[in-house]
């Protein structure tokens, strides 16, 4: 069975809305707005939500047809075809951009002297793996992980909330809001990432008006995210020369003095919460895997996504400066990041209006032939 | 050709993942553990002086701590002179605790804290405190002290910040202190204090008096102790140290001190009590907002659980009331509590430790840009309300 129920829709929802946002975001933000990266990250998130909800009304106008079928009755088969391939090769980057942030944080966080993109390998392995794989065991192994997620989320709250000073976080806006804006758009790349569930078109059963508790699943996963990021905010607010690269969330249950005396049993909830991340990252293979296998063939679809894993490594080897791939990402990435992530979730949906307004003409059309 | 049936490809593909995730994960321990190649570290020390910097550490070496040096002009050449006389690699991630010495600035401590987190050497939970004289003194003595508890000098400070009435900041709450708009740091004092034990059994102490005083002599032992820390230095433009009867006003403005005595002393009917009572629990808020003139707002609210409670409720026998007798040791706490807040806050006007300016700045932005940051015509208002149970 190529589905995943409406509970196991949710927290895929949850997972893709906490996944990318725990490792570098944060601390590129901060680098760019400073303590404003609160509002910026409120903006971008709050755009987010929005999206979210322009994607729940395009799967809901689906029906049963997968995000080819929806394209392709309303637009036709070339255009439709183009733009799968195009959303497929903007996730080709975007899983590259994981896979940076992944490579970073284990490479800071646990093996600071050994991480090289060979330790990447059997992620890259799984991820392919993952999308030849129906979307039940997505949504089933999301089922199992997400408690696990919501755990260690709420285990972090309680070892990290009580030390922190969130009155660190003022003045918002205090020298205007230029600087919350200019923490927005050039990290389009980190948000956006609930375009990747129009693979889900046609295979959510149960849907329909229960879909938008979707949003709740997201706003839910956002809240998290905002707590955590808030943490790092207030804390480096003055001094975001210090932040670097191995600054990010994982540091912040070292915040109250005399921490140390745990030792890191924080790094067995971050495991968990890297837990979404593979989740995440494995929907974006799929809907890689699937848009080939729509637009081309079954077989080539496959041959693709073996291919993307290649790709995948090869440049995790070549571009294994950080500077260099987060500048990129930031200066040129983030106008494709913005239009692809933002604008085709509205082609989708007018596709779906397009297709209602087909079917009700074809009904209206019959009944008047019967007439 | 062998076809598989789909429970065994599962099975293979486990296997392959299984193998591939073992060999590359267990990378780092080859040819040897990597901690084997470290010196773990448990405290260290700093001095800086016209030579250049001296680090002391305090390292773990499994059963045994030892204590080492190493001299350079900045952090970063002193860290690898270590390196070079020990043939190991430094490693800082278990540092619990930062000795600055007492000739250590602002400058300088800015310095090193920005590159010990910015280079992710160090926790930023690990402790922060000044030596009274030099940190490698400090270091040395206190690691000879606490190699009996076995928990090396970060363990004792964390038992003493759980106990001290002056509690001892993170490195990165003193770094947010020295970085924001006031950009002053109270860092608390740790010293030694020695002590004469009279030791011996009490034959010879009923010894005769010729020879009392010199077998009195060879039976006094002298014993080194830390002293908890009840003095600060402040990392300001001028580097200074807040004496003792100064500092006291630090356990009701300090946020995260919650513990320790307090003391007030009570006129009643021509007596004077002296009353001792434990922090039950305590909140500061100092909130500051631009008028006329900069107001700053200093509230402290305290639960206080008097000790020796024989001493003063004599005079509920004498005809006092009990609620009454409580109102007024309250109101005699209110006003102690006053006096040391008020002390520290006045001399807060000319160095801002207790963040004025942060606060000015958080409530008005924009007035505080335009502001000349002169604290001196300033007001200060209390609101302190203490309760004796």
């Amino acid at each position: 069975m190529d589905k995943v129920n409406l509970r196991q829709f949710l927290c895929i929802t949850f997972l893709v809305a906490i996944a990318m946002k725990m490792f570098l975001l944060p601390v590129l933000m901060m680098r760019a707005s400073g303590r404003d990266s609160f509002l910026a990250m409120i903006f971008a998130l709050s755009a987010d939500l929005l999206l979210m909800l322009v994607v729940i009304i395009a799967l809901q106008l689906s029906g049963e047809k997968n995000v080819f079928e929806l394209l392709k009755n309303a637009f036709g088969s070339i255009v439709s075809r183009i733009l799968l391939l195009l959303v497929s090769a903007f996730y080709t980057f975007k899983l590259f951009v994981v896979l940076a942030d992944v490579r970073m944080f284990f490479s800071t966080s646990v093996y600071s002297s050994t991480m090289s993109p060979i330790h990447l390998l059997p992620f890259i392995a799984l991820l392919v793996y993952f999308a030849f794989k129906p979307f039940s065991a997505s949504g089933r192994l999301t089922e199992i992980i997400t408690p696990l997620v919501v755990v260690s989320m709420l285990l972090l709250c309680f070892m990290t909330l009580p030390e922190v000073d969130f009155t660190n976080i003022l003045p918002i806006a205090g020298e205007g809001l230029d600087k919350a804006v200019n923490g927005t758009y050039p990290f389009a790349l980190w948000f956006g990432d609930f375009t990747v569930l129009l693979a889900l078109c046609g295979k959510v059963k149960g849907g329909g008006g229960k879909l938008y508790f979707g949003l709740i699943s997201a706003f839910v996963g956002f809240a998290f995210m905002l707590l955590f990021s808030t943490t790092l905010f207030s804390a480096y607010g003055d001094m975001t020369e210090v932040l670097t690269y191995g600054h990010n969330i994982s540091n912040m249950t070292q915040y109250g003095a005399g921490s140390y005396k745990f030792g890191r049993i924080d790094l067995i909830i971050y495991t968990l919460w890297l837990s979404a991340v593979v989740l995440s990252a494995g929907i974006m293979t799929l809907f890689i895997c699937r848009s080939t296998e729509y637009t081309l063939s079954s077989k080539i679809g496959k041959w693709v996504t073996l291919g993307v894993g290649v790709l995948l490594f090869i440049m995790s080897i070549i571009f294994s400066e950080m500077n260099r791939v987060t500048e990129f990402m930031t200066t040129v990435m983030w106008l494709p990041a913005v239009i692809t992530q933002y604008c085709f979730p509205i082609i989708c949906l007018i596709a779906g209006i397009i297709n209602k307004f087909k079917e009700r003409r074809k009904c209206y059309d019959k009944a008047e032939q019967k007439a | 050709m062998i076809k598989l049936n789909r429970k065994r490809k599962n099975s293979l593909l486990v296997l392959f993942f299984s193998v591939m995730f073992i060999l590359i994960s267990l990378t780092p321990l080859v040819p040897s553990a990597e901690v084997e190649t470290r010196l773990m570290v448990n405290a260290i020390g700093i001095d800086v002086g016209e030579d250049g910097m001296t680090v002391t550490a305090e390292t773990i070496n499994g059963e045994e701590n030892e204590v080492v040096y190493g001299k350079g002009d900045m952090l970063v050449d002193t860290l690898q002179d270590l390196n070079e006389r020990y043939g190991r690699r430094i490693e800082l991630g278990h540092c619990g605790l930062i000795a600055l010495g007492s000739n250590v600035t602002r400058e300088d401590a800015i310095c090193i804290f920005m590159n010990v987190l910015s280079d992710g050497l160090i926790n930023t939970g690990c402790s922060v405190v000044s030596a009274s004289g030099s940190a490698r003194e400090f270091i040395s003595k206190a690691a000879l002290l606490t190699k009996s508890t076995g928990d090396g000098v970060s363990g004792f400070i964390s038992f003493t910040d759980s106990q001290a009435s002056m509690t001892v900041p993170s490195i990165l709450e003193a770094m947010q202190a020295l970085k924001s708009k006031s950009g002053v740091a109270v860092i608390p004092i740790l010293g030694f204090k020695e002590k004469e034990e009279e030791s011996g059994q009490s034959g010879s102490q009923g010894s005769t008096t010729e020879q009392g005083a010199s077998q009195n002599n060879q039976s006094k032992t002298k014993e080194t102790e830390i002293v908890p820390p009840k003095t600060a230095k402040m990392l300001s433009r001028e580097t200074y140290v807040l004496d003792e009867e100064m500092s006291k006003g630090l356990i009701w403005l300090l946020p995260r001190s919650k513990d320790g005595m307090a003391e007030a002393e009570m006129e009643l009917n021509n007596q004077t009590y002296v009353l001792r009572s434990v922090i039950e629990s305590k909140t500061t808020d100092v909130s500051a907002k631009f008028e006329d003139v900069p107001v700053i707002t200093v509230g402290v609210e305290t639960k206080l659980k008097l000790a020796q409670r024989y001493a003063v409720l004599s005079e509920v026998e004498k005809g006092l009331s009990l609620n009454e007798l409580h109102d007024m040791m309250a109101e005699a706490y209110e006003n102690s509590i006053r006096e040391e807040v008020s002390r520290l806050a006045e001399l807060s006007k000319t160095d801002d430790f207790l963040g004025f300016k942060t606060r000015l700045y958080r409530a008005d932005p924009k007035r505080f840009n335009s502001w000349d940051g002169d604290l001196s015509n300033a007001r200060i208002e209390y609101d302190i309300k203490a309760t004796v149970l």
